[in-house]
C-alpha cells in the first residue's frame, strides 16, 4: 500500500507537469486515475482509523 | 438546429421522433450525498419524460444504494474502487474500463454535483456542449459557469456561513421544481423506534456511553415501542459495547441489532419506523427519503441547516460550541461539542415527539435551561417556495456567524431567483450589535470598490468602441480593475463576516464569460454590479435589524407609568 501510494503521488506530480507545460501530452484519464486511487487510498485509512 | 437534428432517429413507421436528451449527473461523494442527489431530483423524470438520465458515482458508495439509485437513474456508471489496483497502471486500466461505455456518448447537458478535483476532471472529460458544476480548462483552470455551483464552490465549501439546504442548491443547479415534503402515514403506529448510533467520522458520533444512556431511557419510558439499532459491517465493533451494556440487560428482548445488515435491509426497518434517531449520516437521509420522523443529533463537521434532512418537522439537536461546527481536518481531542449536548436533553426531546400526536405541537419553550445553556433544537419547515427552512425552537445566544449567514441567505435567494424571503427581527446582544456596526462599514468599503469596479469597466467598453481605441489606456484601466480586486481580498482580513460576499465575487470574477475584451468587460461590469446590489441589500438588512434591536432595547427601559 505505501509503495502504491509514493507511486500515485509521483505520477501525479508528472501529469500536474505536463499540464502545464506541454498540455498537448496530458492524458486526462490517466490524471483521473490517479485522483481517483488517491481519494480511494484516504477513505480505505480513515476507515481502518476509525 | 444541428444539434436538433443530430438527436433524432427514424422509428419503423418512417416517422421522425425526437431522441432521448442525456444528462448525465456526477456524484462522486459520499452514501449520504447520492440519497440527497435523489430527493432533488424527484419529479425530473415526470416533468421531462423524454429526459435520459446517468448517474456517475464511485462503486463503493453506489452500489449499496443501487435499489434507491435504479429509480432515478436509467444508467449507473459505476467508477471503480482503485484502491484494489495492483498498481496505477492497472488502475488506470480499470478506469478506463468503467468509462468505455460513454466514450462515445455526447451528452446534452453534464452536471457535476460533487466538487472534488476528481469529480472536476470527470466532468472535464465527459463530452457536452453544457456543463454545469465544476470543471477544467486545457490550462487545468478551475471553471464553474453557473451562480450556483459557484455558490457552493464559494460559500459552502470555504466557510461555514450557508444556511441554505444543500437539496435546495441541488434542485436549483439541475432545474427541479422544490416542493413541500412532508411525513408519510404520521398515524401509522409501528411500534418501532430505530436507532442509528454510528456515522462515517468520529468527530460527527457520540461515544457508545452516551447512546446507551438514550435507549435505556427509550425502552424504559416507552414499554410499547421495541428499538431497532442499525448500522453497517464497520460499526460492529461499537454496537458491541452497546449490546454488552449491563444497564440495558433488562430490555434485551426489545432491543434488536441489525448491525452489519444490507442497506435495502435496513431501508425496510427505517420504512416501518415511528421515529429515527440518528447522526448526521446517511440514516438521516434515508429517514428523509422515506418521509420518516426523524430527530438528528448534528455534531463535529456538520452543519445544520446545510445538511438537515429535506423533510417538514424534523427535529435536528446542536451544540452551542464555539468551534461548532469545524472542518474535516481540525485537529480536535476533546470533543467539546458532544459533551454539549447531554444524552438528558435529547432523551427529552424524544419524549415530547413520542407523547404528542402532531410533529407540529411539539414544543421546547419550556425545557429547562441547563438542558439548553450549550445546545439547540430546530425543527424544519418549508416556505412556500419549497425552501427548506431551520427554525430554532430554543432560546439561544445568537451568533454573528449564524445571523450573518441568514441575512446572506435572503440576499442570495433575492439576487439568485427573485425570492423575497422574510425572517423575524433576531434578539442580538451588545458584542453583537458592536460586530455589526463594523460590518456595515466593510460593506459600505465593498460597495464603494464595487462601484469602481463598474466604472472602469464602463470606461473600457468606451474606450474600445471608439474609432481609434487607446491601447494605453485600456491596459491603465484594466490596472486599476486588479487593483481593485485586490483592494476587495484585502477587506476579507479586517471584516471576516464578509469573507463569503468577497468569496462570491472573486468566483463569479474568475468565472467571465466572452470570447473577446468587449464580452468579458461587459461580464466583469455585470460581476461588479452583482457584487454592489449584494452589499447594498446586505446593508439594508443590517441596519434595519439594528434599528428594530435598539427600538426594543429603547422600549424594553421606558418606564411604566
Amino acid at each position: 500500500m505505501e509503495k502504491l501510494i509514493v507511486k500515485v503521488i509521483e505520477e501525479k506530480t508528472k501529469c500536474e507537469s505536463l499540464l502545464t507545460n506541454d498540455p498537448t501530452n496530458f492524458d486526462i484519464t490517466k490524471y483521473l486515475s490517479l485522483l481517483l486511487m488517491e481519494e480511494d487510498i484516504a477513505d480505505e485509512r480513515s476507515a481502518t482509523n476509525n | 438546429m444541428k444539434e436538433a437534428l443530430q438527436i433524432t432517429e427514424v422509428d419503423n413507421d418512417n416517422i421522425i421522433v425526437p431522441a432521448p436528451k442525456k444528462l448525465a449527473i456526477i456524484q462522486l461523494s459520499r452514501l449520504g450525498d447520492l440519497v440527497q442527489t435523489c430527493i432533488s431530483m424527484e419529479g425530473l423524470k415526470t416533468s421531462n419524460p423524454d429526459i435520459q438520465t446517468t448517474l456517475f458515482a464511485r462503486k463503493k458508495f453506489a452500489r449499496p444504494l443501487m435499489f434507491i439509485l435504479k429509480d432515478f437513474f436509467d444508467e449507473i456508471i459505476l467508477l471503480p474502487n482503485l484502491n484494489e489496483a495492483k498498481d496505477t497502471i492497472d488502475g488506470h486500466r480499470l478506469l478506463l474500463d468503467s468509462l468505455n461505455q460513454v466514450k462515445n456518448t455526447t451528452f446534452n447537458a453534464c452536471i457535476n454535483l460533487s466538487y472534488s478535483k476528481s469529480s472536476g476532471w470527470l466532468t472535464t472529460f465527459l463530452k457536452s456542449n453544457y456543463k454545469l458544476g465544476l470543471s477544467y480548462n486545457t490550462d487545468g483552470e478551475v471553471i464553474i459557469p453557473d451562480k450556483w455551483s459557484q455558490y457552493i464552490y464559494s460559500v459552502v465549501m470555504r466557510g461555514t456561513f450557508n444556511k441554505i439546504n444543500l437539496v435546495n442548491i441541488f434542485q436549483k443547479i439541475i432545474g427541479t421544481n422544490a416542493e413541500p415534503r412532508v411525513i408519510t402515514n404520521p398515524n401509522n403506529n409501528y411500534n418501532r423506534i430505530t436507532i442509528n448510533p454510528f456515522s462515517s467520522s468520529e468527530k460527527k458520533n457520540w461515544k457508545p456511553n452516551k447512546w446507551v444512556e438514550i435507549i435505556f431511557k427509550i425502552a424504559k419510558k416507552h414499554r410499547e415501542k421495541t428499538v431497532a439499532i442499525i448500522g453497517g459491517k464497520n460499526d460492529r465493533h461499537m454496537a458491541k459495547v452497546i449490546e454488552e451494556s449491563p444497564i440495558l440487560a433488562p430490555f434485551r428482548s426489545r432491543i434488536n441489532f441489525h448491525v452489519g445488515n444490507t442497506l435495502q435491509e435496513n431501508s425496510q426497518i427505517i420504512k416501518s419506523s415511528d421515529l429515527i434517531i440518528s447522526h448526521d449520516s446517511l440514516t438521516a437521509h434515508m429517514a428523509s427519503f422515506y418521509k420518516r420522523p426523524n430527530i438528528i443529533i448534528s455534531l463535529g463537521t456538520v452543519r445544520v441547516e446545510e445538511t438537515a434532512p429535506f423533510l417538514e418537522n424534523s427535529f435536528l439537536i446542536s451544540p452551542t460550541t464555539n468551534c461548532f461546527p469545524c472542518f474535516p481536518n481540525d485537529q480536535c481531542s476533546d470533543y467539546k461539542c458532544h459533551a454539549d449536548v447531554s444524552y438528558q436533553l435529547v432523551s427529552e426531546v424524544i419524549d415530547r415527539v413520542l407523547n404528542e400526536t402532531s410533529m407540529e405541537n411539539v414544543s421546547f419553550k419550556d425545557l429547562p435551561v441547563f438542558l439548553t445553556s450549550s445546545a439547540q433544537v430546530f425543527k424544519t419547515k418549508f416556505s412556500s417556495e419549497g425552501l427548506l427552512t431551520t427554525t430554532s425552537m430554543t432560546e439561544t445566544t445568537l451568533k454573528a456567524k449564524n445571523l450573518f449567514g441568514s441575512l446572506l441567505r435572503v440576499a442570495t435567494l433575492f439576487l439568485h431567483q427573485n425570492i423575497e424571503e422574510t425572517i423575524p427581527f433576531p434578539r442580538i446582544s451588545r458584542e453583537l450589535h458592536q460586530d455589526f456596526l463594523q460590518t456595515l462599514l466593510g460593506l459600505q468599503h465593498l460597495y464603494e470598490l464595487a462601484e469602481f469596479g463598474k466604472k472602469y469597466s464602463r470606461f473600457i467598453l468606451e474606450e474600445v468602441t471608439k474609432t481609434t481605441p487607446n491601447l494605453v489606456e485600456i491596459k491603465s484601466y484594466s490596472t486599476k480593475i486588479d487593483e481593485i480586486d485586490h483592494l476587495q481580498n484585502l477587506l476579507s482580513k479586517t471584516y471576516s463576516l464578509l469573507i463569503p460576499v468577497i468569496e462570491i465575487h472573486t468566483v463569479k470574477k474568475a468565472n467571465l464569460i466572452g470570447n473577446n475584451i468587449v464580452e468579458l468587460t461587459e461580464s466583469s461590469f455585470w460581476c461588479y454590479d452583482q457584487c454592489s446590489k449584494m452589499c447594498s441589500i446586505l446593508y439594508d438588512l443590517i441596519e434595519n435589524t439594528l434599528a428594530e434591536s435598539k427600538h426594543n432595547l429603547a422600549q424594553s427601559r421606558t418606564p411604566e407609568v
